[in-house]
């Protein structure tokens, strides 16, 4: 029982920012600003003033709550992100990402939900504020603030709102605050990152945020100067969440993906990447679990 | 690339990100298996909503109800109908100090979980839609319904008689043949009552094939007072009695698809 359309012309601009993107010529060679050449993908770069950074992303995962044959509800998640990165300075970086989110929800009563929308658009900022190791700027040490801004709107399907779990957004400001260091020695490169996430507010259907917690460790190793691979171990802790008070019993927790990746250097500043989280240490509360996470992105430097 | 030429893509790029988060999407929901749930208050023979409700019990006591309040506190869809107490009529009636935590029981498909107040007298001849739910597939025999005392959240909690905390209130007078004239009398408790549980008369099946049922209860007020001395409501003997009684008074009145 399709109730909102998806209104043409935010296709049809998504489709003209695209085509804005298409280079008409090869005016720049973003590692040989950056001065090194590493294979850097979103949220990796080394800074330079004036860098400008669009990435088109994807993500599937799957998850699934409760118990089997009682309450369990299976969710198929795809989102197509869109990103712009620039920095205005040398020392800083200021984003902003927006993803469309399709969901899939299946009831353990037969029933099913669907959802196609944009989810929340988050903006973040990086600051650069220790570099060294020489011109080549070997280590960097920045400061990270982030800003989940709940722009998604509630899906109702004409009738109350759809399950929680299939919501494009959660209706919740969520800021988060972080550290990350980098270790650029090509062909290796290694970087360190912890993010800390809150809720701000209400969401919907009474939700708030239980927190979360996020280290990333990740290795990469350039092969040659047009492909490299990663391996990461990303970790994330969560509180329980609350919705109208009552704490939800299948959240919160903590698991541990290891992370595969690869990156390729398609042309000077087209840069491909594909990774695969795989849920190695599961200790997530109740009934909850959280499968495969697959991600690619495309980016270009202009 | 100039830096003009860099803010002009960016600032591209940037409005239609812009765009793109102001769209609404667009969503699709298909119904699942459901079952409602419905509770029907006999009138006993009187227009519906008339007041008070008059009945005699079998010791030839007349009984005159002005106000008669009962919490029904959740339903629940059983597939499991084997044990002892699960009787087309309640059988044991010492153990209704069953420790009632009064969360409600939200995360369980299969249990209807808003508790409402009910007034058989202003109710009588009606009807109310207790609420549905949405249980996994899977062939059921019975229901479980819970009697316990109002919550803050109870539907239909009136303020006049003050029902928080309360699982029974009732108000009316009675009359013995050595009586004379009418005795009012008041009762009113907040402990949970033994549960209700009636078998189907055919085992429900709910699958994608046969996703819809309704359930529905009904309430015989009438027979509350059987064996009950009306003189000695303090007495916790004769309490249990009518605890007892209401709980024996739910019925199933019937399935349907």
């Amino acid at each position: 029982m399709p109730v909102r359309r998806r209104p043409p012309v935010l296709v049809f601009l998504w489709i003209v920012a695209w085509g804005a993107l298409l280079p008409r010529a090869a005016l720049a060679c973003a590692t040989c600003l950056a001065g090194d050449p590493t294979l850097s993908t979103l949220g990796l770069e080394k800074p330079y003033a004036g860098r400008l950074r669009v990435t088109a992303g994807f993500l599937h995962r799957t998850e699934t709550v409760g118990v089997a044959g009682l309450n369990r509800k299976e969710l198929n998640e795809t989102r197509a992100l869109l990103g712009l990165a620039w920095w205005p300075r040398s020392r800083l970086a200021l984003g902003i990402q927006v993803p469309w989110v399709f969901k899939h929800l299946t009831r353990v009563d037969t029933g099913s939900e669907r959802v196609s929308a944009p989810g929340d658009l988050q903006v973040y900022a990086r600051y650069y504020g220790w570099q060294w190791g020489g011109s080549r700027r070997h280590h960097l040490l920045a400061m990270n603030a982030g800003l989940r801004i709940p722009t998604a709107v509630e899906q109702t399907a004409d009738g109350p709102p759809l399950d929680f779990d299939v919501q494009p957004g959660t209706g919740q400001w969520v800021p988060s605050l972080g550290l990350w260091y980098a270790l650029y020695a090509y062909p290796w490169f290694t970087s360190l990152q912890l993010t800390g996430q809150w809720g701000l507010g209400t969401g919907f259907q009474g939700y708030q945020f239980g927190g979360a917690v996020n280290l990333s460790l990740l290795g990469q190793r350039a092969l040659t100067q047009r492909l490299a691979i990663q391996l990461a171990l990303d970790t994330r802790w969560n509180g329980r969440d609350d919705y109208h008070g009552r704490t939800d019993p299948d959240s919160g927790g903590y698991i541990g993906f290891l992370t595969p990746g690869l990156v390729v250097n398609l042309s000077e500043d087209w840069l491909v990447s594909a990774r695969v989280q795989v849920p190695v240490v599961d200790a997530l509360n109740g009934a909850h679990e959280e499968g495969i996470v697959v991600r690619a992105e495309v980016s270009y430097d202009f | 690339m100039t830096f003009e030429r860099i803010h002009g893509h960016g600032l591209s790029i940037l409005l239609a990100l812009l765009l793109t988060a102001c769209g609404s999407g667009q969503s699709s929901k298909t119904p699942g298996i459901t079952v409602d749930f419905n509770l029907e208050i006999p009138a006993g023979g009187a227009p519906a909503g008339s007041k008070p409700l008059a009945f005699r019990n079998t010791e030839g006591v007349d009984i005159v109800l002005e106000q008669a309040w009962v919490v029904l506190w959740s339903q629940t869809l059983t597939a499991d109908c084997g044990g002892p107490e699960f009787v087309r009529r309640p059988g044991r009636w010492l153990d209704w100090w069953i420790s009632s935590a009064q969360a409600h029981a939200g995360s369980d498909p299969r249990v209807q979980p808003v508790p409402h107040a009910i007034e058989l007298v202003a109710e009588s001849g009606t009807r109310r839609a207790l609420g549905a739910i949405h249980p996994p597939p899977g062939i059921y025999c019975g229901v479980r319904v819970d009697l316990r005392r109002a919550d803050a959240d109870t539907v239909g909690l009136p303020e006049n008689p003050p029902l928080l905390e309360r699982s029974v209130f009732l108000q009316g007078r009675y009359r013995t043949n050595a009586m004379q004239a009418p005795a009012p009398f008041v009762f009113e408790t907040g402990r949970t009552l033994i549960p209700a549980q009636r078998l189907f008369p055919t085992p429900l099946t709910l699958s994608a094939d046969q996703p819809h049922a309704r359930v529905t209860l009904r309430i015989r007020y009438d027979r509350w007072f059987d064996g009950v001395e009306l003189s000695r409501l303090d007495d916790p003997t004769q309490q249990d009695l009518l605890l007892y009684n209401i709980s024996a008074s739910v019925e199933l009145a019937g399935v349907a698809r």
